[in-house]
């Protein structure tokens, strides 16, 4: 199992220095006698300073995803597969080096901002104790720095903000806190999952371009994980999209929302509403999501496609660049096979 | 007093005439703290205005849909035109007849039949249907609550007839909602709704716990069970794109008021009032991804969509126009006098003070589909 290290290696040969390296994630459930495997052998990686977008529907195995690279899947769960940070393996560390990564080289948000936060100390002492966790700092100097990380996340009147306590705060500016909490250890990879699913959509425009900015100025890399292709639309550079534990679709976010190819890709794009056409009817995926258990055998996405072959039900398709010269991948046989 | 025929030209029509219909209705909440905190430390009570004197009107067949931001009032409404919430001020009609409100007292006989017209579907598939009865009896409950002498065999044969309807099969009645998908358990709870064949139907974001795969599926068969029975929707939603896709009526609301209200194509092609315009901006939508890169000069993490803090605390609301403080077209009036909606031409009403004046120069349409 030489092959992430050897993509860490030739990636920064060509100076792009993936962050982040996947290689063959696996999640797996014990269940009884029978393995349920709810992530199934994903391979992507994230440059510096960019977002990539890991889309799909609920139960496609994304968070599960964000939280394997985390480490934070706990047993009956079992991680497989290869996770390098930085050119250093990370899935293999024990519980504690885990540990001390998370904070530090991984930040980590979530969905809701206020379950993230204490509520019974200010904002920003759990600030300047996240940053003397990291670093070692004199409580004047990380005071000087939660202010500082306070403005950086667009939090007007940072200086007096900082004694206030979360509930004092509203949802986005919650989020902005948790960002600012999550980059307090400078990580070179900050996780996010379904960053702005909870708050209204004036704001969640908001953090998503902050999120974008923050890509950009500290040439971080960002996992974004969500459901919603508007928010990939705004900020991604790749997307990633999942199905029943496997990348379907990886490419440009220009590229997979404008000429999506994988019939799964497809109809989620043609089912979304939109304001910028005017039709009758949406175009609907008849059927749901296989169950953990039930993944159908060859595609899993075969019962639900309008063009699979007989192929399609014996063998599990695998990713294929596109054959048009295109920077995306597919993983279809209707596409392989022209 | 113009003659009856003048005043009032489009009830003529009987298809314009309004289903159900609001008048001036309000909904205060009391949040004061308790009586031992307020007598000790002289705290006034406090009310909350969720929803300030909302007219609105339903015709029958006609989708009208209500957005806001949480905390604006819009759930809440919903919840009195279904009799679910008691309004503290204002009357609602069913069918021309008082039903609800401050000083109504309907006959159980009027009550029980516009209950019977109007269900409602909640957001929460999950939570709004009761794990421990079978599919077939919570379909089957709002018949029998609704004709106590229906035989059996023949509630029986309605909720087979109900969940085909949905998309089911008849033979799911003996399951339990556990048993089925979010989008699944969502086509029940409208099985359920429409049991009493309702004239109206009172969707809570309907749709916002569904994938998007999902949703297309119960969005298109609302729009099939509108068509085939002629069914009339109040369609709360936060998602503009999908109001676009099902509503004949946009209604905007913020902070318990009503601020913009207009045929669906004329709110998305030409929208008026500087909320509604702040909303359609930040709207992120893949195909139209317009803030994407935007500049983020300010280093506020606003970017292009240059939205103004927050929504403010609704039991501190501001004085005169509720948006004043985030609205870039505010002046002292504003700040002041409460806007009330005014015509602006083609069944298009806008309650903003800057659009009278013509502070807010009509933008030109965007180019929307349709």
């Amino acid at each position: 199992m030489r092959d992430g290290r050897d993509a860490a290696r030739r990636a920064t040969q060509r100076g792009a220095a993936p962050a982040l390296v996947v290689r063959g994630l696996t999640v797996t459930f014990a269940a009884g006698r029978a393995t349920l495997t709810a992530v199934d052998g994903i391979d992507f990686e994230i440059a510096s300073g960019e977002v990539l977008g890991l889309v799909g529907e609920s139960g496609a195995g994304k968070s599960l995803s964000g939280a394997a690279i985390l480490g934070l899947v706990d047993a009956p769960g079992r991680v497989d597969g290869e996770v390098w940070l930085d050119g250093r393996r990370i899935d293999t560390l024990d519980p504690a080096a885990k540990r001390r990564l998370r904070g530090r080289e991984i930040g980590a948000i979530f969905q809701d901002p206020l379950t993230a936060l204490d509520p019974l100390f200010t904002i920003g002492d759990q600030l300047a104790e996240t940053l003397r966790t990291h670093f070692r700092l004199a409580p004047d100097e990380a005071r000087r720095e939660a202010v500082a990380l306070l403005q950086e996340v667009g939090i007007p009147g940072a200086a007096a903000r900082y004694s206030q306590y979360p509930h004092q705060f509203s949802g986005g500016m919650r989020q902005r806190v948790v960002i600012a909490l999550a980059l307090a250890g400078e990580p070179s990879l900050l996780v996010a999952d379904e960053p702005t699913t909870a708050l209204d959509v004036s704001i969640q425009a908001q953090i998503v371009a902050l999120l974008g900015r923050l890509a950009r100025e500290r040439g971080m890399a960002i996992l974004l994980v969500t459901h919603d292709m508007g928010v990939i639309a705004s900020v991604a550079d790749r997307i990633a999209v999942m199905y029943a534990g496997r990348i379907v679709e990886t490419g440009t976010a220009a590229e997979v929302i404008a000429r999506p190819r994988h019939p799964y890709t497809k109809g989620l794009m043609a089912s979304i509403p939109s304001l910028a056409d005017d039709r009758a009817r949406l175009a609907q995926i008849d059927g749901a999501m296989p169950r953990l258990g039930a993944v159908p055998a060859g595609c899993a996405f075969h019962p639900r496609c309008g063009v699979a072959l007989e192929r399609c039900t014996r063998e599990r398709p695998v990713l294929v660049a596109d054959a048009a010269g295109g920077a995306g991948a597919t993983a279809c046989w209707r596409l392989a096979d022209g | 007093m113009a003659p009856p025929d003048v005043a009032t030209p489009r009830m003529r029509d009987p298809d314009e005439r309004a289903l159900v219909e609001l008048e001036r209705v309000s909904k205060s909440f009391d949040v004061s703290p308790p009586w031992l905190e307020r007598t000790l430390q002289r705290a006034p009570r406090r009310a909350l205005r969720a929803v300030d004197g909302v007219d609105l009107a339903i015709r029958r067949g006609e989708t009208v849909a209500l957005v806001g931001e949480s905390g604006c009032g819009k759930s809440t409404l919903a919840r009195i035109v279904v009799g679910l919430v008691d309004a503290s001020g204002g009357v609602v009609r069913y069918d021309g007849s008082p039903l609800y409100g401050a000083g109504v007292a309907a006959d159980a006989a009027t009550l029980r039949r516009a209950r019977a017209s109007m269900q409602m579907i909640f957001q929460d598939p999950y939570a709004s249907l009761n794990p421990r009865w079978r599919v077939g009896a919570i379909v089957a409950e709002p018949i029998v609550a609704a004709d106590r002498s229906r035989s059996r065999a023949s509630v029986a044969e309605r909720v087979a007839t109900l969940l085909e309807q949905v998309g089911l099969a008849a033979a799911d009645r003996h399951k339990y909602p556990h048993q089925f998908s979010g989008g699944q358990r969502q086509r029940i709870s409208i099985a359920r709704a429409l049991a009493t064949a309702p004239a109206l139907v009172v969707c809570d974001e309907p749709t916002s716990a569904l994938d998007v795969s999902v949703q297309a599926q119960v969005l298109n068969l609302m729009a099939d069970l509108k068509e085939r029975r002629g069914l009339a929707y109040l369609f709360i939603s936060h998602n503009l794109a999908v109001v676009h896709h099902i509503a004949d009526r946009v209604l905007v609301m913020y902070l318990g008021r009503i601020v913009e209200s207009a045929p669906r194509r004329a709110l998305f092609a030409a929208a008026r009032h500087p909320y509604t315009r702040m909303l359609l901006d930040a709207v992120p939508d893949p195909l139209r991804p317009k803030w994407r890169d935007a500049g983020d000069a300010d280093g506020t993490g606003n970017g292009a969509p240059r939205l103004a803090s927050e929504l403010p605390d609704p039991l501190d609301v501001p004085a005169g126009c509720g948006f004043h403080p985030r609205c870039a077209f505010a002046n002292a009036r504003c700040r002041v006098e409460t806007p009330v909606l005014l015509d602006v031409g083609d069944a298009h009403r806008v309650a903003c003070h800057a659009v009278a004046e013509g502070r807010v120069a009509p933008r030109v349409a965007i180019p929307i589909a349709g």
